[in-house]
């Protein structure tokens, strides 16, 4: 079974997509569940958020709904609201907040996560063409992995262009998993990312509809890891830490 | 599919080798039946020795052909002469990152005009402290084909206007990862621009491969994006 641990719909960086094409694109590529938060919801959280409603009431067997709380405008009552309309993790994206990881905004979100046993997905450094790392910086993610033992990090993108450094201090942390969405298929990076933290603790991700299937998929393709290790990186290890199993 | 931006050999004297024939003879198992390679020493530290090994090697194997690296800004270029005899159909300008060259350089003009006249197709790295060079060189040699490499979605909003009105620029796609992409790329600039290529192994070529299999584009688009541009051409 392959699970997509980080995807969008909405409007991306004014790229568009629809319920259809989406659920079209998951079955080209044969990805038979989609971890999805919204494009809009960086910058409107309830209207965002109800776009993946409408995605998972279209799609049950299919949209796993992330939550994306707006940090500043009380995030725990998004978070419940979206709890109650099945929603099982939480995407944050600092950047686009320019609103550090570290920043005590984020305690009550953590705190409401953790208690609800949601893992948190988060966006690390800028984009392809600002990159920034002001809002995601390695040590930041790792003060709060440190701070909130019991919550899961999935970090997006595995730290973009930084991410050897990532992995090397990520090795450590059983709460940290590394998302291997990017738009730079660096051959050799599933390979090192899986010596350095083990399978169990990587994730794959498409970042559609921004980022084309294609891209991660050829990357695990490439990959020198075993099948058992492709499994778990493919929707075992997002499906655990979703407390989800194959069929539900 | 014929690969026009592979690479091989190794980036610097003291790493070991990034790819090896078994990788290549990998993709062509994958379906790729044509690669033209780069030697990743030429391009980085030593043109001449890099070219060589590279020609020498690709001799050996039928489905493999050299990309010859003219090596503009390393300072070491020197005899023209001897990389015009030594030119490929396939060319590849090679700059220093942040190292810029002027347009009308005596060096880099000396080899366009000599490689008008051989070659057919010269690859470049899009950057775009470049655009204008690239641009200018274009169309001062029209005869030769500029094939860009290296750009994604916000180079290509940068660079459109070359691939829209400039004839004889093309645009090599591994490095463009957008969703849906090969779609929009034909939108904006059509199929008889775009050049298939892997930028292995920097990146892992099935990744070049599955964007192109599964892409919501017409058999024709297809055949000219994975072969028939690149071979329309080369002349061949």
């Amino acid at each position: 079974m392959i699970v997509d641990g980080h995807a969008h719909v909405g409007n991306l960086f004014g790229i568009n997509s629809d319920n259809k094409k989406f659920v079209e694109t998951m079955d080209t590529y044969g990805i038979d569940k989609s971890c999805v938060s919204s494009a809009e919801a960086f910058y409107y959280s309830v209207e965002g958020n109800d776009l993946v409603a409408n995605l998972m009431k279209e799609y049950p067997e299919r949209i796993i709904g992330f939550c994306v709380p707006n940090p500043y405008k009380d995030p725990v009552k998004e978070i419940r609201r979206c709890i109650e309309n099945g929603f099982k993790g939480i995407k944050l994206h600092p950047w686009l907040y320019e609103c550090p990881l570290s920043s005590s905004y984020y305690i009550p979100i953590f705190k409401e996560a953790e208690e609800n046993n949601m893992p948190i997905l988060f966006h690390s450094g800028g984009s392809l063409s600002m990159p920034d790392f002001k809002y995601a910086t390695p040590d930041m993610i790792f003060y709060v992995a440190e701070s909130f033992p019991e919550l899961n990090f999935i970090v997006g993108h595995m730290g973009l262009e930084r991410w050897k450094e990532f992995i090397e201090k990520a090795i450590p942390f059983k709460n940290i998993y590394l998302d291997i969405t990017m738009s730079m298929p660096y051959w050799d990076r599933i390979n090192m990312a899986v010596d350095a933290v083990g399978a169990e603790h990587v994730t794959f991700g498409t970042d559609m509809t921004l980022i084309e299937p294609a891209i991660s998929l050829g990357l695990i393709e490439n990959s020198n890891i075993t099948e058992e290790e492709k499994k778990l990186i493919l929707g075992g290890n997002i499906l655990r830490l979703l407390d989800m199993k194959e069929d539900n | 599919m014929i690969d026009i931006n592979c690479f091989f050999g190794q980036f610097n004297k003291s790493e070991s080798e990034l790819s090896k024939i078994d990788d290549l003879q990998e993709m062509i198992k994958d379906g790729i039946k044509k690669i033209f390679v780069t030697s990743l020493k030429a391009v980085s530290y030593d043109a001449k020795k890099g070219n060589e090994e590279i020609i020498d090697f690709s001799g050996k194997y039928r489905d493999i052909s050299p990309v010859m690296v003219f090596p503009i800004d390393l300072g070491v270029v020197g005899d023209v002469k001897y990389f015009l005899n030594n030119s490929t159909m396939l060319c590849r300008l090679s700059f220093r990152e942040g190292n810029m060259v002027d347009q009308e350089d005596k060096t880099l003009n000396d080899f366009l005009k000599g490689y008008s006249d051989i070659g057919k197709g010269i690859i470049v790295q899009y950057s775009p402290e470049k655009h204008y060079l690239i641009k200018y060189l274009a169309k001062k040699y029209e005869k030769l084909s500029f094939i860009l490499t290296d750009i994604n979605y916000p180079q290509l909003r940068m660079s459109l206007g070359l691939f829209q009105n400039i004839k004889n620029i093309y645009m090599e796609i591994s490095c463009f990862q957008l969703y849906r992409g090969l779609e929009y790329l034909i939108e904006k600039i059509g199929a008889d621009k775009l050049i298939f290529g892997t930028n292995s192994p920097i990146y892992a070529y099935k990744s070049a491969i599955l964007k192109l299999e599964n892409a919501a584009i017409s058999k024709e688009n297809y055949k000219l994006i994975s072969e028939a541009n690149i071979t329309r051409i080369l002349g061949e």
